[in-house]
């Protein structure tokens, strides 16, 4: 009686009655239920169930106390007919809300396991799509219409369409008038800038006068480049700086224009501030200085005037009602005129014109070098985290589906009180829909985050950022997300419940229903799952199989590297190479030191080189590639790196400028241009045919050099005393333990120039690391992601196989009670369990082997792996056995006469 | 739908029907309901209880504590002089709506 007195009390307690109006009114009710709760009980029904009927009774229609405080406290009102109102569908909408909340409410535990794991579905999914956002969607912070923006290319020597283009040819384009309202020049610098007791590493951008002009970005302080700054005329040293670095560094204060920095050592003034988060209009080339060409000449070290020279990228503001399209075929004619009048800088490898090609800005916020392979990777990863979500959302289903089961008397009570299935299924996706919202502010909690993690990601030797912000497209991607999730996931078992309801009045709560989906959507996760973690196997086993791989050097943990920056800091060629030789002396004389020399780009990283050659005496066919990846090093570099010399000998002190050129070749290099032997003493030229030519003096055994997957390919190296560079990396092979090594190695040079940045130093197997990154972050994310997925599929499994159980329950009591061993028994329940996941593994393996097919770009073993296919079938079987253990084992623990006597 | 519409509309005269024989609580009004109408109209709590205040309001009915021996008191309802006026006015009405009803629609009277 207690209780139906408070069930009353508290429906009544809106109506705010007087006192003892409620008294009396509560009593009288509860007597009511208490009557109708014995009755029930007495035709047969469970106290459970008694009690959600009485209540749901209690609950039909409108509010129990509006109705109460109508009629008891003022002037019953004529009640209006006809079609519902507005407002009353608004009411109705907002009712079933509350109604949601109330029923998610009373089962805590439920909503608050399901909100956890929809929170790390969207979660993820809205920290890969706010990647995509930052690389891909977004337009570049402060600039005017950028749909309107364009990005010009010109052909390389040897082809492919999104090279470089030249300072001379982009003016030929500006000064045209064709597609182009305006376009400017621009390339991208590592420089060390410092001030007043600080300095940074980082990038700039060396652009034309017009750079900030074509973009429309305004100034946050001070002012951008004007005439005065012209590309051809005197050397304006002045600079723009990021408005990161003005607050980091110069306090954000407004005489910080007209106050000096240093570029590589270059006084320069300070005369603007670009607006907050311009960053320059390359992603994750997060600029931090911008210089005038004229002052950026000497940094680059090259003639802006020579046509041949193509170093700049390009952008450009087109014409008003000028389209891509439109403005690639306007630029045809400046090319076909730029080839007629200088052929020999516009003719390529097969004889025929350069072109050039116009994407708009929106397609080139990538180097069109890497833009296809981000994208792919980007792929991958929105694929693993949609396929999660995928999973959440069956199992969410799965799990509503058996409360929904749980509930088919509530739902059969609300249809025989009138309720129309319509209503009852708005009323569940109601629930399903404020869980999902529930859940999905969680995970954009967890992006908020998670992308500042991200944001706040540095790679050590490539100066690369991204600036991942949560903008509107993200939060709309994300609402639209959790929205569509929480309506997918409450759609079936909305349907079920109002459709099975009606029957299952008639025949009792025994009934079985939906088991059918809820097995289908357990196969679903297994398929799901199954892709992930094959997926996630495929590159952790590429990551294992590329740790044996053999890179062609030797022992690389022992291999210390030591990298300087001497060209952001300003130096010359000639202080350079003195700083170098001093260097070598000093790592020479360090104990420990084994062998030591230098090299010009360490292999296996991210600065590569490629030049034309001409072998004396080789006839290159016609369009044959005859550009051959190549290095600079000091002498010692085969012993230091472990790279046998095959034949012939190492370079010595004695080859340097003004002696005779030499070159070591690789055994790829001199099988391919002496296939009948004789490399050794043969002839290469770096300048054309006339020369100089350089004596192979040496054969090196063949190494990677660019990727740990390339095949062995044709390599050459230089003696860098006669092609002197000025950044170089110190290379040690050491007996010592390395990590101690290198901080003597790093104290003992920073002795060399105090004035200098000290040099980077690491190992040459943690400079490997950086080349294996994609995989690793895959194989992390995907790994990560597949193993979250299994156990959310292995609780579903677990859910539905005890499920399975307590509705066969009858029938296990009868075949032990005929002598079925309990083995047997168990042995039902978890063939049962194994036939779902090898259902699922029949499936999920095909899909699997064709996702692997789309990414086997980014593999190292084959896409159809079979070991890592058996391992996780294998897997996924073990979880089904764990999971249907305990139901297997209850299955059997009850007594068969007591299970049946229940029925 | 209409059948909706008529079950709401003629629920006071059931009540009031019922009323008419001897005093009842609610839980008997309801129950009586179910049962002589075989299922066909059914009255929850949730729409019984503010339907007799109001009809109490209105003086048709009026409610009284009825305490027995041993048992919890309930509140019954008999039926008033306004309620038996009420009664009759509601079945000569509804007669005739029936009749008219029935004859337009087509549908045999016995």
């Amino acid at each position: 009686m207690r209780e139906w007195l408070d069930a009353v009390e508290q429906r009544l307690r809106a109506a705010r009655l007087d006192g003892a109006a409620e008294r009396d009114i509560a009593e009288e009710l509860a007597q009511h239920l208490a009557d109708r709760y014995d009755e029930l009980r007495r035709g047969g029904t469970s106290p459970e169930e008694a009690r959600v009927l009485v209540l749901a009774e209690l609950d039909e229609g409108d509010a129990l106390a509006e109705r109460v405080r109508q009629v008891v406290r003022t002037r019953p009102e004529p009640l209006p007919l006809g079609r519902p109102t507005f407002e009353g569908r608004i009411d109705g909408v907002l009712r079933d809300f509350r109604h949601g909340a109330r029923a998610l409410g009373r089962s805590p535990v439920y909503t608050l396991v399901a909100a956890l794991v929809i929170a790390l579905g969207i979660g993820a999914s809205t920290v890969i799509f706010s990647v995509v956002n930052a690389l891909l969607l977004r337009p570049a912070v402060g600039v005017h219409e950028p749909e309107r923006l364009a990005v010009v290319y010109t052909s390389d020597y040897s082809g492919p369409r999104f090279g470089a283009s030249s300072y001379p040819d982009i003016a030929a384009i500006a000064a045209s008038g064709q597609g182009f309202e305006a376009i400017a020049a621009y390339t991208i610098q590592s420089f060390i800038v410092a001030g007043e007791g600080w300095r940074v590493n980082g990038l700039g951008e060396v652009v034309s006068a017009n750079y900030f002009d074509v973009l429309g970005v305004r100034p946050a302080l001070g002012r951008f480049f004007s005439a005065e700054e012209s590309d051809a005329g005197p050397t304006a040293a002045v600079a723009v700086i990021s408005h990161e670095l003005w607050q980091s560094r110069l306090g954000g204060r407004p005489d910080a224009i007209g106050s000096t920095v240093r570029l590589a050592g270059e006084p320069l003034t300070v005369i603007g501030v670009a607006p907050r988060k311009f960053a320059g209009s390359m992603r994750g080339f997060g600029a931090s200085v911008w210089v005038p060409l004229s002052a950026g000449r000497d940094l680059l070290g090259e003639d802006i005037a020579n046509r041949g020279s193509r170093s700049f990228l390009t952008i450009g503001r087109l014409r008003q009602g000028m389209t891509v399209d439109r403005a690639q075929l306007e630029l045809r004619v400046v090319a076909a005129r730029l080839h007629a009048e200088f052929p020999e800088h516009w003719t390529d490898i097969n004889e025929r014109s350069r072109e050039f090609t116009v994407l708009s800005e929106a397609d080139a916020r990538l180097p069109q070098q890497v833009r296809g392979a981000v994208i792919g990777f980007l792929g991958l990863l929105s694929a693993a985290v949609l396929m999660v979500l995928l999973i959440v959302c069956t199992n969410i289903a799965n799990l509503m589906l058996s409360r929904a089961s749980a509930r088919r008397s509530e739902m059969g009570v609300r249809l025989a009180l009138g309720a129309t299935r319509g209503r009852i299924a708005r009323h569940l996706l109601a629930e399903s829909v404020l869980l999902a919202a529930l859940g999905g502010t969680a995970g954009v909690l967890l992006a908020f985050w998670l992308t500042d993690v991200l944001g706040a990601f540095r790679l050590a030797s490539v100066p690369v950022a991204l600036d991942v912000p949560l903008d509107w497209r993200v939060l709309a991607f994300a609402t639209g997300l959790t929205f569509a999730t929480g309506i997918l996931f409450g759609l079936a078992p909305a349907l079920q419940a109002s459709r099975a309801a009606a029957p299952l009045m008639r025949e009792g709560p025994r009934a079985t229903g939906g088991t059918r989906v809820r097995r289908g959507l357990i196969i679903v996760q297994v398929v799901a799952s199954l892709v992930l973690l094959v997926a996630g196997g495929l590159f952790l086993r590429s990551l294992r199989v590329a740790g044996g791989l053999d890179t062609g050097y030797e022992r690389e943990r022992s291999i210390v590297l030591a990298r300087f920056q001497l060209d952001m800091e300003g130096y010359t060629e000639e202080r350079a190479t003195a700083f170098y030789e001093q260097a070598l002396e000093r790592a020479g004389a360090l104990p420990g030191t084994v062998s030591h020399t230098l090299v010009e780009r360490v292999p296996l990283g991210t600065s590569w080189a490629r030049r034309w050659i001409v072998v004396e005496g080789y006839q290159a066919s016609a369009g044959e590639d005859m550009e051959i990846p190549m290095n600079g090093v000091a002498p010692g570099y085969f012993a230091t790196m472990g790279v046998p010399l095959a034949r012939g000998r190492d370079f010595s002190d004695a080859d340097r400028a003004g002696r005779p050129e030499v070159v070591i070749v690789s055994e790829a290099f001199a099988r391919r241009y002496w296939p009948t032997g004789g490399a050794l003493g043969g002839r290469v030229s770096l300048s054309g045919a006339e020369g100089p030519y350089a004596e192979v003096i040496g054969i090196a055994s063949d190494a990677k050099y660019r990727t740990l997957v390339e095949d062995v390919q044709p390599y050459l190296y230089y003696p860098w005393r006669q092609r002197p560079s000025i950044s170089m990396t110190l290379v040690v092979r050491t007996a010592g333990d390395p990590e101690r090594f290198a901080a003597a190695l790093r104290t003992q040079l920073a002795g060399i120039a105090p004035a200098i940045a000290p040099p980077v130093v690491d190992t040459f197997r943690q400079h490997l690391a950086l080349a294996l990154l994609p995989q690793r972050v895959a194989a992390m994310l995907l790994s990560a992601l597949g193993l979250l997925a299994l156990a959310i599929a292995a609780v579903g499994l677990y859910g539905i196989i005890a499920f399975t159980v307590t509705q066969r329950a009858r029938e296990f009591a009868i075949r032990i009670a005929l002598g079925a061993a309990a083995r047997q028994v168990r042995a039902l329940v978890i063939r049962d369990a194994l036939k779902l996941i090898g259902t699922g593994v029949l499936i999920g393996v095909p899909v699997a082997a064709a996702l692997a097919m789309l990414v086997r770009g980014f593999l190292i073993v084959p896409p159809i792996d079979p070991l890592t296919y058996v391992a996780v079938a294998l897997l996924l079987a073990l979880c089904g056995l764990l999971a249907s253990y305990a139901p297997a084992r209850r299955a059997t623990a009850q007594d068969p006469a007591s299970t049946l006597r229940s029925e | 739908m209409l059948l909706r519409e008529l079950k709401k509309g003629t629920t006071p005269m059931i009540i009031l029907a019922l009323l008419e024989v001897e005093p009842r609580h609610g839980y008997e009004l309801s129950k009586l309901i179910d049962s002589q109408s075989k299922g066909v109209v059914r009255i929850y709590a949730a729409s019984l209880y503010p339907l007799l205040y109001q009809m109490e309001r209105k003086r048709w009915i009026a409610g009284y504590w009825v305490e027995r021996a041993g048992e919890r008191r309930r509140r019954f309802y008999r039926l008033t002089m306004e309620g038996r006026r009420q009664l009759e006015a509601q079945r000569r009405g509804f007669e005739q709506f029936v009749r008219a009803v029935s004859t337009l629609a087509g549908v045999e009277y016995a």
